[in-house]
């Protein structure tokens, strides 16, 4: 869409995706709308909060202009790493959308509670799944405008 | 002597009176006549006198009486010799009869002065009458004094005959027995109420020793009654047994009371005795009822703390089986997300890398391949479809709400609003009438309607789909009907269709995993209820439910 508006817009975004599978889908989907965004990818909750303060290994990471994040993931989860972003004065004007298989209504709430920007279920069909990345692409790359880095 | 005598009576010498007279017929007859016939009037005289003496004894000088009488024969004697003389010339005897007279005159005459003043003390006849009117006066009055005590005396001699007869009677009709014994304890009185209670006759019984009665064992009592009654006390109601004349025991009821006589000494004994053996007989009877009773109660008692702890034993068995619920609840739940979550993962692996391989290899993919492809793609895609009907089935009691009041006519409108373009687009005709307020899960009474409708209309026949929702009271339930004229449910399979995806058609006929009915048979019996389905007369099918009404009504 982007390329077909001819004003292709380049950000950041961080997905945080413990699963592979899930990751490549995602990469996939952006290949296949074309989408030319810069896409880093962090497999657990540590590695999402040492990316953002930049610690560690992740000391030389642009700050996201977007984060895609799972729930459910290793060592610390979603949750936790949505709540120390919201809470770090540094972290919290960063949109989180939050991407995950769980459309419990439990999850939803208290996605929200922590102010999540959105919450998305990823659908089980690639197509809608292609579908749902195209639309989050067109929404906060396109539609919105994002704070100065 | 005799010789004097006979000179005086002689007759010789003299001359007869007659002589005298010169036997004038007119003075001789004169003379004769008058002095015979005062002869006999003189003695008649002393026979009055006489009677009368004999007469009144109480006449006080009945010696003067006797003067008197030998005063006037001796007078009429002398008379009957004046007329003797008249022929006879005695004169001496005349002489001598006359001296006689003189005599008996003049001690007469002496005796009668002395006597005068005793005389004038007599009462005068009118005295007497006076006396006499006086004294039969006062008789009068005695008499009447006396009559009328007579009759005083009669009435209370007659009252006291009443009175005792009528004591008499009552004693007699009393029921109690009334019986009087003297101080030896010898029965003297003996009534119709001893009679009955003690069945001997009076007859029997008087003169009897009243311990004929007594039970061997307490005929030491006859002692204690009797020291009571000389020290002129009373018993009241001392109860006891006695020997009834057929030889049974009776219970009796005794008041002994002290007979005091006319100088206040005691007499004897009164007793009052009544039957109580029916009354004792309650009474035992009420004891053994009350003893059994009191058992009852210990039996209870013992129950009553037997279950309890059995009831705290099971309580806390529930307790426990509860929070194993809680649990067993919180691992559905978790098992819920883990279904939601980490099993639809692999899922959407599958479906997504096949997918993307299609797009890949468009161009090189044969019709075999693609068809293959697509039924991996599709069966994955029902196996989600699944495990999300297993989430609904699952969160029916994990996500219950406690039941509370709902207007189920509410309810139907909301499931309605949920079904939103299904309705419209089968051009879908639902009525309701009369839908109570019921205790329910609001949720999942609108999920129940959703279904339950939702099916009707997904099985329709050509025509558009008429549902009728009613309800009808039974007891303390609704019973609700969901009618459709849709294609129906044969009877060999009205039991099936609420098990978990059973389905009655194929997925090309009707779509589905034939979870829907499994929902609404577990939310009704989460509720307490009872789901069946039958024929609905013209075709089509009648879902029924129950649910409980409102508490308050």
């Amino acid at each position: 869409m982007n390329t077909e508006r001819g004003n292709p817009r380049s950000i950041e975004i961080l997905l945080v995706e413990d699963n592979p599978g899930d990751v490549r889908l995602t990469r996939e989907a952006m290949k296949e709308g074309k989408i030319n965004n810069c896409l880093n990818v962090v497999n657990d909750g540590e590695q999402a909060m040492a990316y953002l303060r930049r610690e560690g290994r992740f000391a030389d990471a642009k700050r996201p202009d977007l984060i895609l994040l799972d729930l459910n993931l290793p060592r610390k989860d979603g949750r936790e790493v949505l709540a120390e972003i919201k809470v770090d004065p540094e972290l919290k004007s960063i949109p989180v959308v939050v991407l995950t298989t769980s459309s419990a209504e439990m999850d939803v709430q208290r996605a929200y509670n922590l102010h999540a920007n959105c919450y998305i279920t990823k659908p089980v069909d690639f197509n809608q799944f292609m579908s749902v990345v195209q639309q989050i692409d067109d929404f906060w790359v396109n539609l919105v405008t994002l704070p100065k880095r | 002597m005799i010789e004097e005598l006979s000179r005086l009576l002689a007759v010789n010498g003299y001359i007869p009176h007659g002589y005298c007279l010169s036997w004038s017929p007119t003075l001789v007859f004169t003379f004769v006549a008058s002095d015979v016939l005062i002869f006999l009037s003189y003695f008649s005289m002393p026979l009055v006198l006489i009677y009368f003496a004999r007469k009144r004894k109480d006449f006080p000088y009945r010696w003067l009486l006797w003067l008197f009488s030998a005063f006037i024969m001796a007078c009429g004697a002398t008379h009957l010799m004046g007329a003797v003389v008249l022929w006879q010339p005695m004169y001496g005897l005349d002489a001598l009869l006359k001296a006689i007279t003189a005599t008996i005159s003049v001690a007469t005459a002496i005796a009668l002065w002395p006597l005068l003043p005793h005389a004038l003390k007599l009462p005068s006849p009118t005295q007497l009458r006076l006396s006499n009117e006086a004294l039969h006066h006062e008789i009068d009055q005695r008499q009447k004094v006396e009559e009328a005590l007579r009759l005083a005396n009669a009435q209370a001699e007659d009252n006291l005959q009443r009175k005792v007869l009528l004591l008499a009677a009552i004693v007699e009709s009393c029921n109690e027995a009334v019986i009087g014994k003297d101080l030896d304890g010898v029965i003297v009185s003996w009534n119709r109420g001893a009679e009955k209670i003690f069945g001997y006759t009076a007859q029997q019984m008087i003169g009897q020793h009243a311990t004929k009665l007594f039970p061997t064992e307490r005929q030491f009592e006859e002692h204690d009654f009797l020291t009571a009654v000389l020290h002129r006390e009373s018993i009241f109601q001392f109860e006891t047994q006695r020997i009834h004349q057929d030889g049974r025991l009776i219970d009796v009821a005794f008041t002994v009371s002290p007979i005091l006589d006319e100088k206040a000494q005691v007499s004897g004994a009164s007793i009052l005795a009544s039957d109580i053996t029916e009354r004792k007989r309650t009474q035992r009877e009420l004891e053994r009822m009350t003893e059994q009773l009191q058992q009852l109660n210990q039996t209870l008692e013992a129950r009553v703390i037997e279950r309890t702890a059995e009831l705290a034993q099971a309580n806390a068995l529930l307790a426990e089986s509860s929070a194993d619920l809680k649990r067993s609840n919180r691992e559905l739940e978790q098992f819920a997300y883990v279904a939601s979550h980490d099993l639809q993962e692999p899922l959407r692996m599958v479906v997504g890398f096949v997918q993307l391989l299609e797009k890949r290899l468009a161009d090189k993919v044969e019709g075999e391949t693609r068809e293959f492809m697509g039924y991996a793609v599709d069966g994955a895609l029902r196996m989600q479809k699944l495990i999300q009907d297993i989430l609904v089935y699952s969160r029916v009691s994990s996500r219950g709400a406690p039941p509370a009041t709902v207007d189920s006519a509410d309810a139907l409108s909301e499931a309605l609003l949920l079904l939103g373009n299904k309705v419209a687009d089968s051009g879908a005709v639902v009525q309701s009438e009369g839908l109570p307020v019921v205790q329910a899960d609001r949720t999942q009474l609108v999920q129940l309607f959703q279904n339950l409708i939702g099916n009707a209309i997904k099985f329709c026949k050509q025509d558009a789909p008429k549902i009728q929702v009613d309800a009808v009271r039974q007891g303390r339930q609704w019973r609700f009907s969901v009618t459709d004229n849709g294609i129906g449910i044969s009877e060999e399979y009205r039991e099936r269709v609420f098990g978990i995806f059973q389905r009655l058609h194929t997925r090309e006929e009707y779509e589905g995993t034939g979870i829907g009915l499994a929902v609404c048979k577990r939310i009704v019996e989460r509720h307490g209820g009872t789901i069946g389905v039958e024929a609905a007369p013209g075709g089509g099918s009648i879902f029924w439910f129950t649910l409980d009404a409102e508490q308050n009504t």
